[in-house]
C-alpha cells in the first residue's frame, strides 16, 4: 500500500509522462471476475432478468432453514459464496459500476488521475449544467424532470457502450464509461434531493 | 436512569464528531468552509479563459475562469466546484493563487503546490491534480481563443 502511493506520487510530478503512460497501461486484472462467478457471458447488454432469477434460485437453495442439518464447515463456505455471489450481482446490476467492471477485466481500468480528456470539453460543460441544474432544483416535478432526462442519457450511453465492447474497441469504451460515471453521480445526487 | 441513557446515547456520536474533523488539515477546512471566489465570468469574454475539468472515477466537476489584465497578469479567478470538500478546497486555493501572477507563472503550477498548501492526504491527491488541470484549461482556452481572434484580425 505504501509503495503503492509513493509510485502514485512519483507519477504525478511529470504530468505529461503520467498521461503517457496510463494510455499504454494494461494491467492484468488482479480482482474477481463477477461474471464468471454469475456464469454469465461477459459482455455489458447483460440480461439482468435472467441474472436475478439465477440469483434468487440460488439464495433459496441455501436459506438457513434448509442447511441446518448440513455440516458447519458448508454451511460456512456457502454463506461466503452467497456473499460473493450478492456483492457480483450488485456490480452487474448497475450500468456505471458493469462497464468499470468490465474494462478492468480487459485490463484497461478507468484511471483516478484522468482529468477531463477523454470526455471532452464539452460533455464536462454539459455536466456541469447538470449538476447546477439538480442543485438550483425548487420542486419534486423538476427533479423529476431531471431524474428522467439523465436516465435517458443513461440508456443511449449503455447502449452505444454493448456495441464498443461488442467490437472490442476499448478506447471508445473507456470514453464511454467514463461518461457513464459521471450520469450516474448526477442520479445519485438527483436521489439524494429527493429524500 | 432511562433519561440520563439516552442522554449518553445522543451525546456520543457528537462526541466522537471532532476526531473526524481533525482528519483534515486545518487549512483544508478553512477553504472549504470559506471557500474564496466561487462564482462565475461570462465564458465568451475575451479576457475570459474556461477550464472545465473532470474526475471520472467519482463524477467530481470542477469550473475554474480566469479574467486576464491587458498586461498578462490574471485579475481575477473564480470557480465552481461539484465535488468533496477536499476538490472544493483546492480549487478554491487555485483561484487564489493564480490572481496577479502572468499566464507562465501560472501554466508552472504543480499539484503538489496546492496539495502541500492544503495538507491534503495521499488518497486526495487527485483533488488537487483536478485544480491544476482546470487552471492550465483555462489559459489554454484563453490562448486558443486570442489565436482564433487573431486569426480573424488577419483575414480582414
Amino acid at each position: 500500500m505504501l509503495l503503492h502511493a509513493s509510485r502514485r506520487a512519483a507519477a504525478r510530478a511529470a504530468p505529461a509522462a503520467r498521461r503517457g503512460a496510463q494510455r499504454l497501461q494494461t494491467r492484468p486484472p488482479s480482482g474477481p471476475d463477477y461474471f464468471a462467478l454469475t456464469e454469465c457471458e461477459r459482455r455489458f447488454d447483460l440480461d439482468l432478468t435472467a441474472l436475478h432469477e439465477r440469483y434468487k434460485s440460488f439464495m433459496v437453495q441455501i436459506h438457513p432453514d434448509k442447511l441446518a442439518r448440513r455440516p458447519a464447515d458448508e454451511q460456512q463456505e456457502l454463506a461466503s459464496r452467497a456473499a460473493t455471489l450478492t456483492q457480483a450481482v450488485g456490480v452487474l446490476r448497475d450500468p456505471a459500476q458493469r462497464a468499470k467492471h468490465l474494462l478492468e477485466l480487459h485490463g484497461r481500468p478507468l484511471g483516478e488521475e484522468a482529468t477531463g480528456e477523454s470526455v471532452g470539453a464539452p460533455f464536462l460543460a454539459q455536466m456541469l449544467d447538470a449538476r447546477e441544474a439538480v442543485e438550483e432544483a425548487k420542486s419534486e416535478a423538476e427533479l423529476h424532470r431531471l431524474d428522467r432526462d439523465n436516465d435517458a442519457l443513461v440508456q443511449t450511453l449503455s447502449a452505444a457502450l454493448a456495441g464498443a465492447f461488442a467490437r472490442r474497441d476499448l478506447d471508445e469504451a473507456s470514453r464511454l464509461t467514463a461518461q457513464l460515471q459521471y450520469l450516474q453521480r448526477i442520479g445519485a445526487e438527483i436521489r439524494q434531493r429527493r429524500e | 436512569m432511562l433519561a440520563l441513557r439516552r442522554l449518553a446515547l445522543t451525546r456520543a456520536p457528537a462526541a466522537r464528531l471532532p476526531a473526524v474533523a481533525r482528519a483534515y488539515h486545518e487549512n483544508v477546512i478553512n477553504h472549504y468552509e470559506n471557500p474564496r471566489n466561487v462564482g462565475k465570468m461570462n465564458k465568451d469574454d475575451p479576457d475570459v479563459g474556461t477550464g472545465i475539468v473532470g474526475a471520472p472515477a467519482c463524477g467530481d466537476v470542477m469550473k475554474l475562469q480566469i479574467r486576464v489584465n491587458d498586461d498578462g497578469t490574471v485579475k481575477e479567478a473564480v470557480f465552481k466546484t461539484f465535488g468533496c470538500g477536499s476538490a472544493i478546497a483546492s480549487s478554491s486555493f487555485a483561484t487564489e493563487w493564480v490572481r496577479g501572477k502572468t499566464l507562465e507563472e501560472c501554466s508552472t503550477i504543480k499539484n503538489t503546490d496546492i496539495s502541500s498548501q492544503l495538507k491534503l492526504p495521499p488518497v486526495k491527491m487527485h483533488c488537487s491534480m483536478l485544480a491544476e488541470d482546470a487552471i492550465k484549461a483555462a489559459i489554454k482556452d484563453l490562448a486558443e481563443k486570442r489565436r482564433l481572434k487573431e486569426g480573424a484580425s488577419q483575414q480582414q
